[in-house]
């Protein structure tokens, strides 16, 4: 596990995806999918990639296993870990953004 | 089939990986490809790219682990990353070209497998990916008359009367159109000759979604006898007979002696199953003083559903209505009702198992090939043992040897490929020498190399490289480094001989699925053949003549004119017996009609009794070989006033008359009412081609029943072909202005007849015996490296006494029990797959012994001969040579 939350980023798209798809509730690898595929407008996800991405994402601390509803499906949630990061994450975008609208590459309202 | 496919890709991922996570993964490939049903391309593109993603993770999951998330790989990082890669595929380059022999063979190999795979494919894709080529293609149904028990018919053709009234009532279509195929005389464009001609309902190409490239389709009027002479042209016939002529819509064309005006000419890209139709003209079923018949069925009957109208719901209605239909006409129409089918499936699914078999025998022949480019690797890894045990010591990581082994396997592949691209392009201009020149609505001959194949050459490559690579490259990259650095290779390690034993009975499993398919169909094809015809194909010339009505106008003319040409062609020299009939066995088009048997009354519930009615003239019989087999033939004494009579076949006798003498019974035809003398049976004649039944046929006299088309038979003593000069010379003699039709040689029209059945067997065959031959090599290569491998062991043991025989026994043995363990896996699993593929087959079952004997047979001995070589030369080894190397 990092030892600084910051050592982590920037993140890839799909791990941040992951991480703000997890945030308001605990979910299967079906269904976390969906809920991306739903806010990228039905972008292809290759599975091998994806649960691959899911174990590294166990591995460093960012989701863990959640009691399971379905006993066939394996349940993700985010960790405290994970929380920080994401938010860490979303605060480096933000800063990001700011600094294209300063420069006048987005209206100020998106 | 994909998601089986993906399912054994998932076997390159880690076991645990694999357990927790592979049914979701499957999952997850499934729907998404689900989602992409209707979008072929992209959907491949994702299979592709999703295979190549499994291939990846697992190559990436046996690597330690790297930080995942941090961008680690700045821009020096990255061209780093390039260079190894150019490095990696400069060296791949240099070892091709140290071992040019195997090279050479592995790069044929693949270009071959590659290449027949592309060009197979592109058939599979434009036949069977493609959607049909009509405007909103899935809403697009054919509508059949469909017969209860006891006849049950599910699609029978429908008649003129039930078409206009399902058009006038129907409620789930937004047009129905009715589709009947004729022939006609065209004059004044040069030679006069005879043409296919379609004979459509005026919506006909509304509902196919066509519109005219130039002028117009047809209108409601067009059905209207006096404003029916509109005539629609393809666009080849525009560019063969008016030279791409722009003026050409309003220009009037002489068929069968009446002026036709020209309203239209088809897109270029207009395709038909019948791609030989180039003339499209009106159908009028409403006739003045003729009411429409329900009795004939002559019609083919297109429809456009209604949008969000599904096809179980036209079935539905259509349903109703036929039972309706049924009510107000009981006795023409009792029994029947109406049967909906997608036109997809009409024209798609009579083709489906035969080029999905086809596509299956050549895709195994890849197999086979991908198994022994992996052996070729293995082996060459095997004496490069030391080499990457050295590497391995001074610190090469195992993704290093890993990458260095796939950048050889695929540098390999990716040439092969292209080669392959080659293959393909010749095996294109090939397929219409042994493919039907027109598959359900593909023009064989039209198809070229575009962008899907490229990409689909290029996929395969890459997975095939991948497929044969991985194995050898996961194998060579746990060197032993103490072990490898000290021996160099001597003693090639227990576990990569058991891989290699893997190898050889896959290699030998694959070979018998195609060896068994090829076989099976192969006995199909020569059971079709043995069938009987019911009449003799050789030294017979078949033409035909329609005569015009406008030029002939009464029937004792028409008459009159043909007999004139029998009597001249028979005079000619070389011809020893002449007849003709109106519609010959085997040239398609067929009719029937219902029979009245005197003093038989029908029974509720008894079928009526239906025959195929055949015109024919005296000699008919006899020029055709067909034989009497009871009562007499007809003789010029059947005039037109003398008694009328008739001559049944052996069919219509076990059906109709199976515990009588149906001699001098007296019948009538459905619609007149003359009463006609049987006077004779012949044998069944095969009408529809092999594999169909004979119909019960009732033959009249020409005298009696007089048509103006025949189709005339001569008989001759040499070569049929060469009638045809004297034919054109007589027929013109008689009349210039009359065509005579193509001339053909008898035993032509039958061999067109199995044309299907003879590509499906050359294909399938020819797949076969280059598997056999290329498992040959395989086992060969692997064999002989055995061999050279145990030299010394081979030596230590020649010391110790062991007989050269022993030494030769040893190998044959242990060479052959590998073959009899991929032999049977190959056996059960063909057999298997034939059964699901029982449609493909006549007359011989999926277990067939004798195939599957033979199949086993021949394998044993390619084996034992490809054993054989190097276990002679492991035989001659010199011991004491051997121990001291």
């Amino acid at each position: 596990m990092a030892s600084d939350p910051r050592n982590l980023l920037p993140l890839k798209p799909l791990v941040f995806q992951v991480l703000l798809a997890l945030s308001d509730s605990p979910r299967h690898g079906w269904s976390l999918v969906r809920e991306i595929q739903r806010h990228t407008g039905g972008e292809k996800i290759l599975p091998a990639n994806f649960y691959r991405t899911l174990r590294a994402m166990l591995a460093d601390g960012l989701i863990e296993d959640a009691p399971r509803a379905d006993p066939a499906r394996r349940d993700f949630r985010l960790t405290a870990l994970g929380r920080t990061v994401a938010r860490l994450e979303a605060g480096r975008l933000y800063l990001l953004m700011n600094d294209a609208r300063t420069r006048r590459l987005l209206r100020k309202e998106p | 089939m994909m998601d089986v496919l993906y399912r054994l890709l998932l076997l390159a991922l880690p076991a645990d990986l694999r357990r927790d996570v592979g049914a979701d993964m499957a999952q997850l490939f499934r729907d998404q490809c689900d989602a992409l049903a209707g979008r072929p391309l992209e959907r491949a593109g994702f299979v592709l790219s999703a295979a190549g993603d499994v291939m990846a993770q697992g190559v990436a999951a046996r690597l330690p682990r790297r930080r995942q998330f941090v961008v680690a790989e700045g821009p020096t990082a990255r061209s780093l990353a390039m260079s190894t890669v150019r490095s990696d595929v400069r060296h791949a380059v240099r070892l091709l070209l140290r071992y040019p022999t195997m090279s050479i063979l592995a790069l044929a190999t693949l270009a071959l497998g590659i290449g027949a795979n592309t060009a197979i494919f592109s058939v599979v894709d434009a036949v069977l990916l493609r959607q049909l080529p009509y405007n909103e293609p899935d809403q697009l149904v054919m509508v059949w008359e469909q017969r209860r028990a006891p006849e049950n018919v599910l699609k029978n053709a429908v008649s003129a009367a039930d078409f206009l009234d399902w058009r006038q009532r129907q409620e789930p279509f937004v047009a129905v159109a009715a589709f009947t195929g004729a022939s006609a005389t065209l004059t004044g464009q040069g030679e006069p000759r005879t043409m296919g001609v379609a004979a459509v309902s005026w919506q006909f190409f509304d509902i196919l979604g066509v519109v005219p490239a130039r002028g117009r389709a047809f209108q409601p009027e067009n059905e209207v006898i006096g404003r029916h002479r509109v005539l629609i042209i393809t666009d080849s016939f525009w560019r063969r007979v008016f030279a791409a002529d722009a003026g050409v819509i309003g220009r009037k064309v002489d068929l069968n002696g009446n002026a036709w005006e020209i309203v239209g000419v088809l897109p270029p890209d207009f395709r038909y199953r019948d791609q030989s139709l180039d003339l499209w003209v009106p159908l009028t079923l409403d006739l003045p003083n003729e009411p429409p018949s329900r009795v004939s069925h002559n019609y083919e009957v297109f429809a456009r559903m209604k949008p969000g109208v599904t096809l179980d719901q036209a079935r539905a209605a259509m349903d109703r209505l036929g039972k309706q239909l049924e009510e107000e006409n009981p006795q023409a129409n009792r029994g029947h009702s109406a049967w909906v089918t997608s036109m997809r499936e009409e024209f798609v699914g009579p083709v489906r198992e035969s080029l999905a078999a086809i596509f299956g025998a050549v895709g195994l022949v890849l197999l086979i090939a991908c198994v022994n480019v992996a052996s070729l690797i293995l082996t060459r890894a095997a004496s490069r043992r030391r080499e990457m045990g050295i590497r391995a010591a001074l610190g090469a990581s195992r993704l290093r040897l890993i990458t260095q082994s796939l950048a050889e396997s695929l540098t390999l592949s990716v040439a092969g490929g292209v080669l392959g691209l080659g293959v393909a392009f010749l095996a294109l201009q090939a397929l219409p020498l042994v493919l039907p020149e027109q598959v359900s609505v593909v023009d064989i001959g039209s198809l070229s190399l575009d962008l899907r194949m490229l990409l689909f050459a290029l996929g395969l490559s890459l997975v095939t490289g991948v497929l044969f690579g991985l194995l050898p490259a996961l194998a060579v990259s746990r060197p032993d480094v103490v072990d490898a650095v000290n021996q160099g290779g001597r003693g090639a390690a227990g576990v990569r001989r058991r891989v290699r034993r893997g190898l050889v009975i896959g290699e030998v499993m694959l070979a018998t699925l195609a060896l068994v398919g090829g076989g099976l169909v192969l006995r199909s094809f020569a059971a079709l053949l043995s069938q009987p015809l019911g009449f003799a194909a050789d030294h017979r010339l078949t033409t035909s003549i329609v005569v015009p009505a406008s030029r002939y106008p009464t029937p004792d003319q028409r008459r009159v004119l043909l007999e004139d040409i029998e009597a001249r062609l028979g005079a000619l020299p070389g011809v020893t017996s002449i007849g003709a009939v109106n519609l010959l066995p085997l040239g398609g088009g067929d009719s029937r009609t219902g029979i009245g048997i005197e003093g038989r009354e029908r029974k509720e519930g008894e079928p009526p009794t239906r025959m195929h009615p055949r015109i024919v003239t005296p000699g008919y019989f006899r020029t055709m070989g067909i034989r009497v087999l009871r009562g007499r033939d007809f003789t010029p004494a059947d005039a037109a006033a003398a008694e009328p009579v008739v001559v049944i076949s052996d069919a219509s006798v076990r059906r109709y008359f199976p515990n009588e003498d149906p001699l001098n019974r007296r019948v009538q035809f459905g619609g007149d009412n003359i009463q006609r003398t049987i006077v004779g049976v012949v044998d069944d004649v095969r009408h529809w081609g092999l594999a169909t039944p004979a119909n019960p046929m009732i033959y009249t006299p020409q005298a009696q029943t007089s048509r103006n088309f025949l189709t005339f038979v001569l008989k001759t003593t040499g070569d049929p072909a060469a009638l045809a000069g004297g034919v054109r010379a007589v027929i013109a003699e008689i009349d210039p202005l009359l065509p005579a039709g193509e001339l053909r040689p008898l035993d032509e029209v039958v061999s067109r007849s199995v044309r299907s059945q003879r590509a499906l067997m050359i294909l399938m065959g020819a797949f076969g015996v280059v598997g056999l031959l290329l498992a040959a090599i395989g086992i060969y290569g692997v064999m002989a490296q055995l061999v050279a491998v145990r030299t010394h062991e081979i030596g230590v043991r020649m010391t110790l006494g062991a007989r050269p025989a022993d030494i030769l026994g040893h190998f044959l043995v242990d060479g052959l029990w590998q073959t009899a363990v991929g032999i049977i896996l190959g056996l059960a699993a063909g057999a298997y797959l034939m059964t699901l593929a029982q449609k493909l087959l006549f007359g011989v079952k999926p277990w067939d012994p004798m195939t599957l004997a033979a199949v086993c047979g021949l394998l044993l001995i390619a084996s034992l001969a490809a054993c054989l070589i190097p276990a002679r030369r492991a035989m001659r080894i010199d011991p004491v040579q051997a121990i001291r190397q």
